[in-house]
């Protein structure tokens, strides 16, 4: 982290206003904070079930507070689920590493009343996402938006810029490719 | 297949879907598909419709997210450990297992990160304190190996690892009655140890004991939950408890401080469940926090475990006592110590009566520490607040609390110091308790410097931490060379770390009050030097920190009689404690008196008597009248009002004042004595002589008895005063003894450039003088002289004193021509002087020239410095005073020759006086004897 306390106000201002260094600067404070709100998250305790998309819900209306209008809102809550999932997947890429290397026991929690889920799954995820998005980039998106930030789809139809039906349409495809790639 | 394609495949999966699934192959037919389209849309299409797909998926992403969450940080390594698993998660983080991978040997670990440390500084302060936990070697305590920070910087802590079970699984399986006892007393040991080394585990409950293959128990998280708990994230606010509801003391319940009574509470628990009770019923913490544990035979009764049914009846008595002391709401109520309740336990174990039914025996004990708290408060919470090692920690979170907050954890923090103190002694023999609870102040700070060594070595923080306190506590009970021994290792400690500079400032200044108190003025103005130049810099955001120094460098520069500069430092000094509001107040009352002693110094009386009645005014509003500090400034005041002739004002004050004393502060205190002395000064100048004399002698044997040999000065200044007294009643005799020995004290406890010493010279000079003694007289009025020369500045009244006596001496010697010569210049020096002398002092001046008038025959100016002498002293003594008949007597033989009759009268006013007055053998007698 940088030692000069970034104005994230600032920042969200002129993100908003079209600056492109601010997106990516945004980004990366925001990618760090959601790392921080999650480590805090734990530490307090409870179910390990940590819902991803509570945390981007926090950390929005932490850095907008009350006051924004729907629409950056919406924007800034696409900017955060990417950033989630950011985070997620190099964590995941990261203890896939330590494993290979370090030759250390295959570590789980469980905490969730499934199968049993192991990090890799996640990186599964995250590349049959990508190859998603090189066949229709838009449904991936509303697949990550929906999944990773949480979103409903009136809120993810004004950053695609399409109608709400069409979100419903790209959802459902969209989940039938990955559950169809997933499986084999 | 190419992405357009992939177009077409999608339209035509929405076209599908948007209609049943009869449907499809209708709306399939206006869009053409390759073969492998086709294919790939069945696929799709197979997926879309089964139903429980769509959930599976969300569910599995959600679950890959949160499993990714949860393990976000996990490393493989941490150090030279490799991590193998993980064991758990608790509150404050994640247990794993680990194993040394250095190829150096084996060894199994327990590693335990702690999430969400914020600060630097929190970490830091982890680091200091995870040393003293290491330092707890004890076969019941799970040893602390280590620790770190992980790459992502968060503090881990590496333990011992345990190989044990669980309390609750050891418990499952039926265990003997004696088996559990047993087990509870190491646990009880372990405890003990680590209070005895200030570590207080916080957070005891049965899953935070393991019990070996051979039944031996092992503690785990010693001390653990403060160091978390210490931490405040970054604003999150997020931070929760660490403490485990169901097994909480009522205090922590409440979010009060918790000590070691709340350790106490905690093996009271403990040995509850161990005896068959379960603790169900505290997981409401508002009932947990108000009502009392269950009595364990009842608990035991009511079991549904067989084998503690069939050992509930031998609970009864004993061991439900043990366990009510232990779990009493009231934490003072409680054992007073770990060890007092492992006591207990083990009389049990051997079939001997417990202390605990034998009444509250352990009132003395606590007793006795609270009468001490009471008059040393400050410096014993400082003490306990090293003990507890959360002086900075809770200062912290102390400021973020509101003030009734802060308040309870101020009463907490007073009961935490009756608590240690009577912890201090545990180890004692509990049948010595009546011993122990005579013991003085004095010997209950040796036994806490004793304590000391306990600290281990690799804990320097701790160690200075806790020296530094008891140093504060020496000086506080007027022991300064102790105060020094320890603030000075304390200080070696402190000035090595960068972070503690206030500490360093602290400590210089109670450093160089401690110097003060030994008369060491060079030294005491050296450390007040080191704290000034240490404080100024910081003077903007710590201006009171900055106001304390000035205030001993004041003192220093006073003692060492350098009265502007002295007066300078307390200026500035209260103009911060002013712009501090509220919490300068303590600070402003201190630099009022100060000011008036420097005032008094100067020989500025009035002005000083100002100073004094505003710190009077500023102590009573805030401290009240019966504050020793207040005192202080009240008996100046009175001093000053004698000193400035107003007798009957000073006696007033002090009539009202000295009961106030002996209540509080006893008649064997310092304080009392001095201030029977200052009495006895005002009476004598009221003329109530034999009450002086009364007053006096009071004072000075107490001092006898307290001080033995070794007088002090104050007493020195008792003795003085009591020689003028006999002087004046023409008890010659004693008067130079008196004179002699105050002189002696003086010269052994001040400082040589002391102006006591000169006094002491000087009144002894006379007595000599009337004795004939010239020329020791002499020597002393030169020495005298010389010291007031070099310590006063030009104009100072007080300078005219020793010139007058070297007129009187030369005047005894005959050697009218060095006395015509002193005469002039002593003439010369009162016209000139901008402040006049004190009236008595004025009036002696005057007598010696009018003599001197005489001896020259210049009679006229011999009546008329008498006639002022006398008006002078009229001031300031009563009419029947033999200071004024003497000089009447004076006044008579001047004018006999010329005016007969007024001689006569004046000589009939003297006589009625000094016929009482007077002792039997007094020589002015033979002066109104003859005719």
């Amino acid at each position: 982290m940088s030692n000069a306390p970034i104005d994230l106000g600032e920042l969200i201002t002129a993100w908003h206003s079209g600056k492109a260094e601010a997106e990516a600067v945004l980004s990366r404070e925001v990618y760090q904070l959601l790392k921080r709100m999650a480590g805090a998250r734990l530490a307090q305790g409870g179910p390990a079930t940590l819902e991803a998309t509570g945390l981007v819900h926090e950390a929005v209306a932490r850095l907008l507070g009350g006051n924004s209008d729907w629409t950056s809102r919406d924007h800034f809550f696409a900017l955060v689920a990417m950033q989630m999932r950011a985070v997620l997947v190099d964590g995941a890429r990261r203890r896939s590493a330590d494993k290979r290397g370090g030759g250390a026991a295959h570590v789980t929690l469980g905490g969730v009343a499934d199968p049993v889920v192991t990090e890799d799954s996640l990186l599964e995820l995250h590349e049959a996402l990508l190859r998603l998005s090189e066949r229709d980039a838009r449904a991936a998106r509303v697949v990550e938006l929906t999944y990773f930030g949480g979103m409903r789809a009136h809120e993810i139809a004004p950053v695609l810029e399409v109608s709400d039906a069409t979100i419903e349409r790209d959802l459902a495809f969209g989940r039938s490719w990955l559950k169809r790639e997933l499986s084999t | 297949m190419s992405v357009l394609d992939y177009a077409r495949v999608r339209g035509a999966f929405d076209a599908c879907i948007a209609v049943e699934s009869e449907r499809r192959s209708a709306a399939l037919a206006a869009i053409s598909l390759s073969q492998d389209e086709r294919a790939e849309l069945d696929s799709l299409l197979a997926a879309h419709d089964a139903h429980a797909a769509h959930d599976e998926m969300s569910i599995r992403i959600r679950a890959a997210a949160a499993n990714s969450i949860s393990a976000l940080e996990r490393p493989a390594r941490l150090g030279p450990w490799r991590i193998t698993g993980e064991i758990g998660e608790g509150g404050m983080g994640v247990v794993l297992s680990a194993v040394r991978d250095d190829g150096e040997y084996e060894q199994s670990v327990a590693i335990k990160v702690i999430r969400g440390f914020s600060s630097a500084a929190a970490r830091d302060r982890l680091r200091r304190e995870r040393q003293i936990l290491a330092s707890l070697e004890h076969p019941n305590i799970a040893r602390l190996l280590g620790g770190g920070s992980t790459p992502g910087g968060e503090p881990y802590l590496v333990m011992e690892y345990v190989d044990g079970e669980p309390l609750g699984e050891w418990l499952a399986r039926a265990q003997p009655l004696r088996d559990r006892i047993t087990l509870f007393a190491a646990i009880c040991r372990a405890v003990a140890f680590a209070h005895q080394r200030l570590v207080v585990h916080r957070d005891l409950k049965p899953a935070n004991v393991l019990v070996r293959r051979n039944g031996s128990p092992v503690l785990l998280d010693f001390g653990i939950a403060k160091l978390v708990e210490a931490d405040d994230t970054a604003g999150d606010g997020t931070r929760t408890h660490t403490m485990t509801p169901a097994y909480a003391s009522p205090e922590q319940l409440r979010g009060e401080a918790v000590t070691t009574a709340s350790d106490v509470f905690g093996l009271g628990l403990l040995l509850f469940v161990l005896l068959g009770g379960d603790v169900r019923q505290r997981l409401d913490p508002l009932r947990a926090a108000t009502t009392s544990v269950d009595s364990a035979s009842n608990a035991a009764r009511n079991s549904e475990h067989a084998s503690v049914r069939a050992f509930a009846p031998q609970l009864r008595g004993d061991l439900d006592a043990i366990v009510r002391q232990a779990t009493r709401l009231d934490p003072t109520r409680r054992y007073p110590a770990a060890t007092l309740l492992l006591q207990d336990v083990e009389a049990w174990l051997d079939g001997r009566p417990l202390a605990a039914r034998a009444g509250d025996h352990w009132y003395q004990l606590r007793k006795l520490a609270y009468q001490y708290r009471a008059v040393l408060a400050f410096g014993l919470l400082l003490m306990l607040a090293a003990a507890g090692f959360t002086a900075q920690l809770a200062v912290e979170r102390n400021r973020a609390r509101s003030a009734e907050a802060r308040a309870l954890q101020e009463a907490a923090t007073a009961r935490e110091v009756v608590a240690f103190l009577t912890g201090m002694f545990a180890d004692l023999d509990p049948r010595r308790s009546p011993d122990t609870a005579n013991l003085s102040a004095r010997e209950l700070l040796d036994r806490g410097r004793a304590n000391l060594d306990l600290v281990p070595a690799s804990s320097p923080q701790a160690r200075a931490t806790l020296q530094r306190s008891l140093g504060d506590v020496y000086r506080a009970s007027s022991q300064p060379q102790q105060a020094i021994e320890l603030l000075s290792q304390a200080r070696a400690v402190f000035a090595a770390d960068p972070a503690a500079a206030a500490d360093l400032i602290d400590i210089d200044t109670v450093l160089s009050q401690a110097h003060n108190d030994l008369l060491d003025v060079d030294a005491a103005l050296a450390a007040a030097e080191r704290a000034v130049a240490a404080a100024q810099p910081r003077e903007q955001i710590d201006p009171q920190r900055f106001a304390d120094s000035l205030m001993s460098r004041g003192v220093a520069r006073q003692r060492l009689n350098r009265f502007d500069q002295a007066m300078a430092d307390f200026e500035r000094a209260q103009a911060l404690f002013e712009r501090s509001g509220e919490q300068g107040r303590r600070g402003l009352t201190s630099v009022l008196h100060n000011r008036g002693w420097v005032a008094e110094a100067q020989g500025r009386n009035q002005e000083a008597l100002e100073w004094y009645e505003k710190a009077v005014l500023a102590k009573r509003a805030l401290l009240g009248e019966d504050n020793p500090f207040t005192f202080n400034s009240v008996s100046a005041q009175a001093k000053v009002l004698a000193f400035l002739g107003r007798n009957q004002q000073a006696a007033a004050v002090l009539d009202a004042l000295i009961p106030r004393v002996a209540r509080v502060l006893g008649e064997r205190s310092l304080s009392y004595r001095l201030l029977q002395g200052e009495l006895g000064s005002v009476l004598q100048d009221l003329g109530r002589w034999s009450d002086a004399e009364t007053a006096y002698l009071r004072g000075l044997e107490i001092s006898r008895a307290t001080e033995g040999d070794a007088l002090s000065a104050r007493t020195a200044a008792m003795l003085n005063n009591l020689a003028t007294l006999r002087e004046e009643r023409g008890d010659l005799m004693r008067a130079e003894q008196g004179y002699r020995e105050s002189l002696t004290v003086r010269l052994r406890t001040l400082n040589p450039a002391d102006l006591g010493i000169a006094r002491a010279q000087g009144n002894l000079a006379r007595a000599l003088i009337q004795r004939g003694e010239l020329v020791e007289a002499g020597q002393l009025i030169e020495q005298a002289s010389a010291s007031r020369r070099a310590a006063l500045p030009a104009g100072h009244p007080e300078l005219l004193v020793s010139d007058a006596q070297h007129l009187e001496w030369q005047l005894a010697r005959g050697d009218l021509g060095a006395a015509g010569v002193s005469a002039g210049q002593l003439r010369d020096g009162l016209a000139s002087t901008p402040t006049a002398p004190a009236p008595r002092s004025n009036a002696r001046i005057l007598a010696v020239l009018a003599r001197h008038a005489r001896a020259i025959g210049d009679t006229q100016r011999a009546v008329a410095l008498l006639q002022s002498a006398l008006e002078k002293l009229g001031t300031a003594l009563p009419d029947n005073h033999p200071g004024i008949a003497l000089l009447r007597l004076d006044l008579a033989e001047t004018v006999r020759a010329s005016d007969p009759a007024r001689a006569r009268s004046l000589r009939a006013q003297a006589q009625a006086v000094l016929e009482v007055a007077l002792v039997a053998d007094a020589p002015q007698r033979a002066r109104f004897r003859d005719e």
